[in-house]
């Protein structure tokens, strides 16, 4: 028996020897993307591109100046730490500690703090239109894990009575030098991923221009956050995806200059169950997708984080609520497509925006 | 005793077996025109062409473009001239979870046309190319693998979008 054993732990080892070549992804003397990526210079002299996988999304950056490889890997690292602390499911997040704290509270560091502080105003201005406590809806969707079923009634009700943002509190003690105090009801989860991206975005951009930086483009995962202009001083030309066709086709040109540009549309994700579309922008009401008469909203702003919130929010709230938001709050335009074909544009982007050529869309300019 | 000396050779014709299969499929595996990896640095300076980007002097090879760099994680484990392929093949990619894509390339651009996740959203997002005007790129995020295109410098009239929003 002992040769026997020796045999197999021999073949063991050969064959794991065997199976490296054929590995379809070699890991030898390849390049960590994050740290140096293929340098690829595109034309043009300074410039520096780099992709990554963060958040649970694809994210391309564009830096041109100099340094330009410096600041890239400045960004991601800051990327990486932020997904650290906000990922609902990295376990020792903060956002992870506050679900498992079992009711207990909990401090979390200045970007959660930040974003809890802001999942809670717009939770507040939006009459619950977004809600950071939804988590435990989307997740028996199926939207989490891929793994999609449109779940009862009753189920959905069950599941409403734990989602409450302003359950949520959160408490500052000057005596811990200003360390947050979150506490969380055992049976509820929060998730901030519906504004963590466009924060990133946000950090990311504040990042590159306290380097001196005037002139980058990132993209965060079909977010698209810039910072200055191009090069040649003109705004950069972002497509806004059309919500009725592939990933690709624009609805129409964006000029942006260091703004924050983001879309939440039902095109993004979705299932179909017999005939049926459901899409992963939940109304906190019904705890079903949300069903307003609007496709898709697109929201310009300088706060990422803001930007990235109000995109689900008045996505939520429909066209006319969203308009009336715009109206009391302001500091934000807004990109409205309903399902009547209907583009509202806020007066805000009347010489920024506009459709492509042929369109069969119509702009509807909105005033205050 | 006998038992066991059966299960000796079967394990030894098992061996053969699967060493000759990783030889096939390492033959197979170098084949179809890529693009060696990493091309991190310029290896030789040598003489300097009539462009003065610094990049191209790597290549002995001509490379008519467009590139696409395909990653799986944070490597970049292939780079294929899209100009220069004369035939469309497919290749497949494992994640590091286990999963798969495959990939379809064909002169001047690529897919991918299967994948082990459950929904599909980098098939959905056809032609790197043609369809997504490679200003993004195409990614399985369960199976951790993208393909982007890298520009070129004859590449550089201005695109129509520097971005996009999704």
């Amino acid at each position: 028996m002992k040769r026997f054993a020796a045999i197999l732990l021999a073949l063991t080892l050969l064959l794991a020897g065997c199976t490296v070549p054929v590995s379809p992804t070699p890991t030898p003397a390849l390049t960590p993307a994050t740290t140096s990526p293929i340098p690829l210079p595109t034309s043009g002299g300074d410039v520096a591109e780099s992709n990554i996988f963060a958040m649970d999304t694809v994210m391309s950056f564009r830096v041109h100046g100099e340094n330009g490889q410096d600041m890239l890997a400045l960004i991601a690292n800051a990327i990486n730490a932020l997904e650290r602390e906000l990922s609902v499911t990295r376990e020792g997040s903060d956002v992870w500690r506050i679900n498992h704290a079992g009711g207990e509270s909990v401090t979390v560091g200045e970007a959660a703090a930040y974003l809890l502080s802001l999942a809670k105003e717009l939770g507040d201005s939006t009459g619950g239109a977004l809600d950071m406590t939804m988590y435990p809806v989307v997740k028996a969707w199926g939207f989490t894990t891929s793994e999609y079923r449109v779940p009862s009634g009753s189920e959905l009700s069950g599941l409403l009575e734990h989602v409450d943002y302003q359950k949520v509190e959160t408490e500052q003690k000057p005596a811990d030098l200003g360390d947050t105090y979150v506490t969380l009801p055992a049976d509820m989860e929060l998730d901030l991923g519906s504004i963590a991206k466009g924060y990133a975005g946000e950090c990311a951009a504040n990042l590159l221009r306290e380097n001196g930086v005037t002139s980058a483009l990132l993209n965060m995962g079909g977010n698209v956050q810039s910072v200055g202009s191009k090069p040649d001083g003109s705004p950069w030309r972002i497509g806004i995806q059309d919500p009725n066709e592939t990933t690709g086709s624009y609805l129409g040109i964006l000029q942006l200059v260091d703004q924050a540009a983001i879309t939440s549309g039902g095109y993004e994700r979705f299932f179909e169950e017999d005939g049926v579309r459901y899409w992963h922008i939940m109304d906190p009401h019904t705890g079903a997708p949300a069903r307003s008469g609007l496709v898709s909203v697109t929201i310009v702003g300088n706060k990422g984080g803001l930007c990235d919130g109000l995109s689900t929010a008045l996505f939520v709230l429909g066209r006319e609520k969203a308009l009336d938001y715009w109206r009391t709050y302001g500091g934000f335009e807004a990109i409205l497509v309903d399902e009547d074909n209907n583009v509202w544009v806020t007066g805000g982007l009347k010489d920024s925006f506009a459709l492509v050529e042929g369109s069969s869309y119509t702009l509807r300019l909105v005033e205050e | 005793m006998k038992k066991k000396s059966n299960w000796f050779w079967l394990a030894i014709i098992g061996l053969v077996l699967v060493v000759c299969a990783a030889l096939v499929a390492f033959r197979l595996w170098g084949k179809g025109g890529e693009l060696p990896l990493p091309t991190p640095t310029p290896a030789e300076s040598g003489d300097p062409v009539e462009s003065a980007d610094p990049v191209e002097s790597d290549a002995p090879l001509e490379i008519v473009g467009p590139v696409a760099v395909v990653y799986i994680g944070d490597y970049a484990v292939d780079a294929v001239d899209l100009g220069a392929i004369t035939e469309a093949y497919t290749k497949t990619y494992e994640g590091p979870a286990g999963g798969s894509n495959t990939v379809e390339y064909t002169t001047g651009d690529v897919r991918v046309i299967e994948a082990s996740c459950p929904d599909h959203v980098c098939i959905g997002q056809g032609w790197l190319i043609e369809d997504m005007g490679s200003i993004l790129p195409i990614a399985c995020l369960p199976n951790a693998m993208m393909i982007n295109v890298i520009s070129l410098p004859e590449a550089s009239e201005s695109p129509a979008v520097d971005g996009a929003t999704q």
